[in-house]
């Protein structure tokens, strides 16, 4: 069309321009004409040859048209089988993207669609090949990952297991080592209230104080080992913070008395210092950095200081010191001693001994009370270590008073110390109450004080004196008063750190209005000295002392070492109670079954029953019969959680072992009634136990013209009757003949209800009822108490028949 | 008029219980026969009558029970018959049941036994 088109154009173009030429020449043979005179007309037609022009030009613009029609077709060829194969590989690249790796690329005749294509391949295999890899490496790397984790797993196991296999062993050792300890200090406790020559106590001594001893660092590494594992609990209870300390400071008052310390107690005086959370940590704490002071202290003093900075919403803060004149700590060994087993100097321990586990301990324990302990020490100087608590309120159920010495305010009081840190912490206390204190360094100085003072015309009303003075010492202090006629009638308080002062002072025929001893209790100073200046009668201000205290009951003790048996059993019968013995668990229920029992101690660990297992069969059967026997048990265990099982086994008390006859007492007082008669009658009560003198009062009234004559009668038959079953018995045991023992039990059991016997007959009864079932093994675990009742009501027969036949 | 005495046998193998059944039924109106065991009881209740027998159950020889056993057969079930034992079970009290047998029970008030027989005899 487009050649058409030009066509159709070119040839009006091509008849415009003939006629512009046809009229051209006219114009020009006009011209020619006009110019000229003659003129030559000369016409040629050129159409023909315009014609063949024309047929020329369109005959070559065809085969041009042509020309180009073929090549465009040949080229658009030759592009096609160019693109055709590139397209074909980005088909398959799409198709690779996509993740069908098995794809090839044709080949080409094309060279570089053919390198292209091989490249292409090429790289798909690697890719292929690097899947391939990637998978299998995936693969293997879970395996590894598998193994790793299984062995991780197993470590972790291992760890575990060791880590518990650690607690129990800790726990089995601790068993292991306290029950062994318990026999060594509970023997020695009783060898010690034997009668020994003084070469013999001195040794005992030693053992007992080796073996408290061992047990501290015993407990310190169990309760080191606790706290680590994190499984020490604190308590939380209603304690008197003053009471805590000055009973702490007491515990040293001996020691520091035998190494010649001064052991000074600074105490707010008129706060209450009732206080709730863990008395028994605090207390360890205290006692600890006591210890150590007066461990590392070799003269001068040791003071225990409680100041109370505020009083805040979350309680008392309060700021504990203990400071001592002792060798002191290097300073760069001051944070290191509260890391475990770490001492200040290597060489200390080997010097003073001890597993340098104290402070670790009292700093996690400070740590675990949300307090803070501290220490400023220079070396040779001395240490004062600080803890700073935050203790909420407390309240104890009978208020502890604090102290007050009523109506002697404005009284003149002499002190006379020379130890100047004493005299001001005994100044301040007196001072704050209202005395009018002075202070004599020296036994010289107060003697000079006192006299000037009684010259002034007013006297002292009371001297406190230390007994232990390098000048002057007390004791010839209070002589020199003594023998001064005007101050003879001075009225003194003595302290002392040597017990036997009082004693002293009484030799010397020095009267004195109270002895005290050190460290000074507060409550006890100002008791004194309101007993002094009122001029009451002293009373015993002293606690009631706790030997001779005694308690009443029967108590049966379940316990499988043979020598804790036996210090159980001392201990027990010094208390005053009877005890009945039972070797295992089963033993125990057996014996409970038939006897008459106020309590039951129970060793936790026993053969064949242990002591939880017993205890919850003991609860079983009382269940629904509203009995419920107090059981107390002993164990060594002091891990977390005895108690727990203890108490869910039914338990009402807990004794850990070692147990001092004083936490026995202590235990045991909450169940057993005292025994309030002398120990005279307590003698007497055996005899009335045996025989009831009711039953022989009933057989009086049977006759009372012949009374005695039929007591007599009826005794002589019972003892006659008593002596054939006895052999019948005998001949019993001898034969193993259950039914024999039952028939003799049973015989002997009617009589004995008939004198009053009543104890004998109930042991019979058992006897009888055991015989019966056949039960031999536990039957003859009561032949020896039968025996020994009989022993009992022979005897009280026969003072019963001394008494008649008078 | 005064009544003649209630004859009681008493079988016992206890010699104190003897002694005190002898003192606490001493006073007048009981004749006690006291024998020590169940077949000498069982002798001396056919040779003479009685108007009660106390019979301790574990006794050598015959016991309680037999002799009682031994009793109502001859003289039936309504002579008075009072069983002597510590012993207070089930199976105990049955068989005294069985028995028509009264129970004593040990340790005996004896202050108390006088009263008690005459409450059972009037």
């Amino acid at each position: 069309m487009k050649y058409e088109t030009s066509t159709v154009s070119l040839r009006a173009r091509l008849a415009s321009i003939n006629s512009y030429v046809l009229w051209l020449a006219i114009a020009l043979v006009c011209v020619f004409i006009v110019l000229t005179a003659g003129w030559l007309f000369l016409s040629v037609d050129l159409g023909g040859a315009y014609w063949q022009l024309l047929a020329c030009f369109g005959l070559i613009v065809l085969e041009i048209a042509a020309v180009l029609a073929i090549a465009l077709r040949l080229q658009a060829r030759h592009v096609e089988r160019l693109v055709e194969p590139l397209r074909e590989l980005t088909g398959r690249m799409a198709e690779v993207s996509v993740g069908r790796l098995d794809i090839r690329a044709a080949d080409s005749r094309v060279t570089e669609i053919a390198q292209l294509a091989s490249g292409f391949n090429q790289m798909v295999e690697q890719i292929r090949e690097r899947d391939h890899w990637l998978s299998t490496h995936l693969g293997n790397l879970e395996q590894i990952v598998a193994q790793r984790t299984r062995e991780l797993r197993l470590a972790k196991e291992a760890a575990e297991a060791g880590s518990l296999a650690k607690s129990e062993f800790l726990a089995t050792m601790s068993h292991e080592i306290r029950t062994p300890m318990n026999g060594v200090l509970g023997m020695t406790e009783l060898l010690l209230n034997t009668e020994l020559a003084p070469t013999q106590r001195q040794f005992v001594e030693a053992v007992e104080r080796s073996g408290k001893h061992l047990l501290g660092i015993i407990n310190d590494i169990l309760d080191f080992s606790k706290i680590e594992s994190g499984k020490l609990e604190l308590d939380v209870a209603d304690f008197d913070l003053r009471q805590l300390l000055e009973e702490s400071l007491e515990l040293f008052a001996q020691p520091a008395a035998k190494k010649g310390l001064e052991l000074l107690g600074d105490l707010p005086p008129d706060e209450s210092l009732v206080v709730r959370g863990d008395a028994l940590r605090l207390r360890q704490i205290v006692v600890n950095l006591l210890g150590n002071a007066v461990k590392f202290t070799a003269s001068g003093e040791v003071f225990l200081g409680l100041r109370v900075i505020g009083h805040s919403e979350i309680g008392l803060q309060c700021q504990l010191t203990v400071r001592d004149t002792g060798i002191g700590i290097p300073l760069e060994a001051q944070q290191r001693i509260f890391e475990h087993f770490a001492q200040a100097d290597g060489s200390t321990t080997r010097q003073y001994g001890g597993t340098g586990l104290g402070l670790a301990i009292c700093q996690r324990l400070v740590d675990m009370m949300g307090g803070r302990i501290s220490v400023d020490s220079r070396p040779g100087e001395g240490a004062c270590f600080t803890v700073e608590l935050a203790l909420p309120p407390g309240k104890l159920p009978d208020p502890v008073p604090v102290p007050v010495a009523a109506n002697v305010a404005g009284r003149r009081l002499l002190i006379v110390d020379d130890t100047p840190a004493h005299c001001d912490i005994l100044m301040a206390q007196l001072t704050g109450r209202g005395f009018a204190v002075d202070l004599a360094a020296s036994g010289v100085r107060a003697l000079s004080m006192a006299n000037a003072a009684m010259g002034d015309g007013e006297p002292y009303a009371l001297l406190i004196v230390d007994m232990e003075m390098a000048e002057l010492p007390g004791l010839d202090l209070i002589r020199a008063l003594r023998t001064d006629g005007r101050l003879a009638a001075t009225r003194v308080i003595a302290f002392s750190s040597a017990p036997e002062t009082s004693q002293q002072l009484a030799e010397a025929g020095l009267a004195v209005a109270a002895c005290l001893p050190k460290p000074l209790r507060q409550a006890d100073l100002l008791n004194a000295i309101e007993t002094a200046l009122n001029r009451r009668e002293s009373g015993d201000s002293g606690k009631a002392p706790a030997v001779g205290r005694k308690l009443r009951g029967r108590v049966l003790l379940a316990e499988d070492n043979e020598s804790n048996l036996i210090v159980a059993c001392a201990q027990l019968e010094r208390i005053g109670l009877s005890v009945l013995t039972a070797g295992d668990g089963q033993q125990a229920l057996d014996m409970l079954a038939s006897e008459a029992v106020d309590l039951v101690l129970m060793d936790c660990q026993m053969p064949i029953l242990d002591g939880f297992a017993a205890t919850s069969a003991l609860r079983q059967s009382e269940a629904g019969s509203g009995r419920h026997l107090p059981v107390v048990a002993l164990t060594a265990n002091a891990m977390k959680g005895d108690r727990e099982r203890c108490v869910a086994a039914g338990m009402d008390g807990y004794l850990a072992k070692p147990y001092s006859g004083e936490e026995l007492f202590a235990v045991l007082a909450r169940w057993l009634p005292a025994e309030r008669r002398k120990a005279v009658a307590a003698s007497g009560r055996r005899e009335e136990a045996a025989l009831d003198p009711a039953a022989l009062d009933k057989i009086r009234a049977l006759s009372p013209d012949g009374a005695e004559a039929l007591v007599r009668q009826v005794l002589e038959a019972y003892l006659k009757a008593a002596g054939r079953e006895w052999e019948r018995f005998d001949r019993g045991l001898a034969d193993g003949d259950a039914g024999l023992l039952a028939s003799a039990a049973h015989a002997l059991k009617s009589s004995s209800f008939n004198v009053g016997a009543n104890g004998l007959a109930e042991r019979c009864r058992e006897i009888e009822r055991l015989g019966r079932d056949g039960q031999m093994r536990p039957l003859l675990a009561r032949v020896d108490a039968l025996r020994a009742e009989w022993a009992r009501v022979e005897a009280g027969l026969a003072a019963v028949l001394a008494e008649s036949s008078r | 008029m005064i009544k003649a005495p209630w004859r009681v046998l008493a079988a016992d193998d206890d010699p104190t219980s003897g002694l005190l059944m002898q003192a606490a039924l001493g006073g007048g109106d009981f004749a006690l026969t006291v024998v020590a065991d169940g077949s000498d009881a069982l002798a001396e209740f056919r040779r003479s009558p009685f108007d009660i027998a106390l019979l301790d159950v574990e006794m050598p020889g015959l016991d309680g029970f037999e002799v009682c056993a031994a009793i109502r057969q001859t003289h039936g079930a309504g002579f008075p018959v009072v069983l002597v034992s510590g012993r207070s079970d089930a199976e105990f009290l049955a068989r005294a049941a069985q028995l028509s047998a009264s129970h004593l029970a040990k340790p005996v008030n004896w202050a108390a036994l006088a009263t008690l027989l005459r409450a059972m005899l009037a």
